[in-house]
């Protein structure tokens, strides 16, 4: 599932950037795919669970799988969007937002099939040692985001005429950057998966409030 | 110590442990939903001080989620539920996680709420947003009680309301994108409006997600890839078969 998803992602990255139909259809019909497989994993694992009355650690296992199942189905579905933001007609209006941003767009998506990359690479070996790799990958993301939502921006306001085809472009790089964070969880239950520890709300462990991202 | 009597035993305590939980998620779901208020209130009378104050409390939301998947871990290592109970188990820790990820949904909000309060408001008072708001933040709640009490015509009816929802979204970003246009001083109110609205909706997703679980949890079925037609004919089929009918 997790070489399925990663794959996902690149292709519809590839659709994007090179505004390839094939592949973007191509994402489309696999995406049934990696739904099967979440719905397979988990009933697969609830019947190890059923059957084996688990100890400790398996339980641990379980359920880092099944969270881990649930994330790299998320990607599965943002890469469904890009892929269908790839072969909208905003993807491809002459000098219109995505061509203005297709540098942005670049490196976001590479970004982005990088850390989904690593991090079922890291899941596939259970090696927990890329986690802040990963999580890198992430922050540079979402910086990105940031930026090219500005630029979006005046975009916008310099040429109202392209709005629509501005927001598309706007929720296909917040697709690219969900698929980082879906990648960072990804390898955050890595961690889990291999050392037990639970690093997700670190802060909230200690009772302070989480800085997260602001969209 | 006999066996039977063990296994009693063992059942008697897993029940209470249940129950323990059980009321947790709720005391979770209600506070989610006290925050989702708070967050599209604070929108919409301006109040930045109320958005920054919901924005900050989410963090409680995430101790919730962390609190209660701890204890369903420990109850289900050391009780060693039957099918059907661990199968309640699972559906418990899938909702909290459906929870917390409208936790952050509205903690989105409450940030863009207490930006936005400095600026000139809509001149339709943010209707759109105030009827959305009520459709999920109702949709919360209704998924809750059903979850609650494993009602799954109720988990049906919530989950169809998504629809609605879905298309309201749909509509609220067209007229977004026209009042963009006429006025361009407004594209970014406009375009953090447009993330609320998509938060909303995505709130709406969640809930009806946790009315899935509910149907898993009752029926055992997963029904999370299939239209909603398909799983309750699907469904009304399996009780047909099992009462001979």
């Amino acid at each position: 599932m997790g070489a399925l998803v990663a794959e996902q992602v690149q292709t519809a990255v590839l659709a994007l950037l090179e505004s390839d139909a094939d592949s973007a259809e191509l994402v489309l019909r696999r995406e049934q795919q990696v739904n099967a497989y979440q719905t397979e994993i988990e009933a697969e694992s609830f019947r190890l669970l059923a059957q084996q009355a688990p100890v400790a650690s398996d339980l641990r296992t379980v359920l880092a799988i099944s969270r881990a199942v649930t994330d790299l189905e998320r990607a599965g579905d943002e890469s469904k969007k890009i892929a269908r933001f790839a072969h909208s007609s905003a993807a491809h209006v002459t000098d219109g937002p995505s061509r203005v941003m297709h540098k942005s767009l670049r490196h976001m998506a590479e970004l982005a099939s990088e850390a989904m990359r690593v991090a079922v690479d890291a899941l596939e070996r259970g090696d927990a040692t890329v986690a802040h790799d990963v999580a890198r990958l992430d922050r540079e993301l979402d910086q990105e985001f940031e930026a090219a939502l500005r630029q979006l921006m005046t975009v916008a306001m310099e040429r109202h005429r392209l709005l629509k085809a501005v927001f598309d472009t706007v929720f296909a790089l917040k697709s690219l950057e969900r698929i980082g964070d879906h990648a960072k969880n990804v390898a955050e239950h890595v961690v889990f998966l291999v050392s037990g520890a639970d690093v997700r709300h670190a802060a909230a462990r200690r009772g302070v409030p989480a800085r997260e991202s602001q969209h | 110590m006999e066996s039977a009597e063990l296994s009693q035993h063992t059942s008697r305590r897993f029940n209470e442990d249940m129950e323990r939980v059980t009321t947790r998620v709720m005391q979770m779901g209600g506070f989610v939903e006290q925050q989702l208020q708070r967050a599209v209130a604070a929108l919409v009378d301006g109040n930045s001080a109320l958005g920054e104050e919901v924005a900050r409390e989410d963090y409680r939301v995430n101790q919730m989620e962390v609190e209660i998947d701890e204890e369903c871990s420990r109850i289900i290592a050391t009780r060693q539920p039957t099918a059907t109970d661990l199968r309640v188990m699972v559906a418990i820790i899938k909702t909290i996680t459906d929870l917390e990820r409208i936790g952050d949904e509205v903690e989105k909000i409450g940030n863009i709420a207490a930006r936005l309060a400095t600026m000139e408001k809509p001149a339709d008072n943010y209707r759109e947003i105030r009827h959305l708001g009520r459709l999920v933040t109702e949709m919360v709640h209704d998924a809750l009680h059903a979850f609650a009490r494993l009602d799954t015509d109720e988990a049906f009816e919530v989950a169809r309301r998504d629809r609605k929802v879905d298309e309201e979204y749909e509509a609220v970003q067209r007229q977004s994108i026209t009042f963009m246009m006429e006025d361009p001083r407004s594209i970014r109110r406009a375009l953090d409006i447009m993330w609320v609205v998509r938060a909303l909706e995505r709130i709406g997703d969640h809930a009806k997600n946790i009315c899935e679980y509910t149907v898993y949890m009752v029926h055992g079925k997963d029904i999370r890839h299939l239209s909603l037609e398909d799983a309750e004919r699907q469904i009304r089929d399996a009780a047909r078969t099992r009462t001979g009918a």
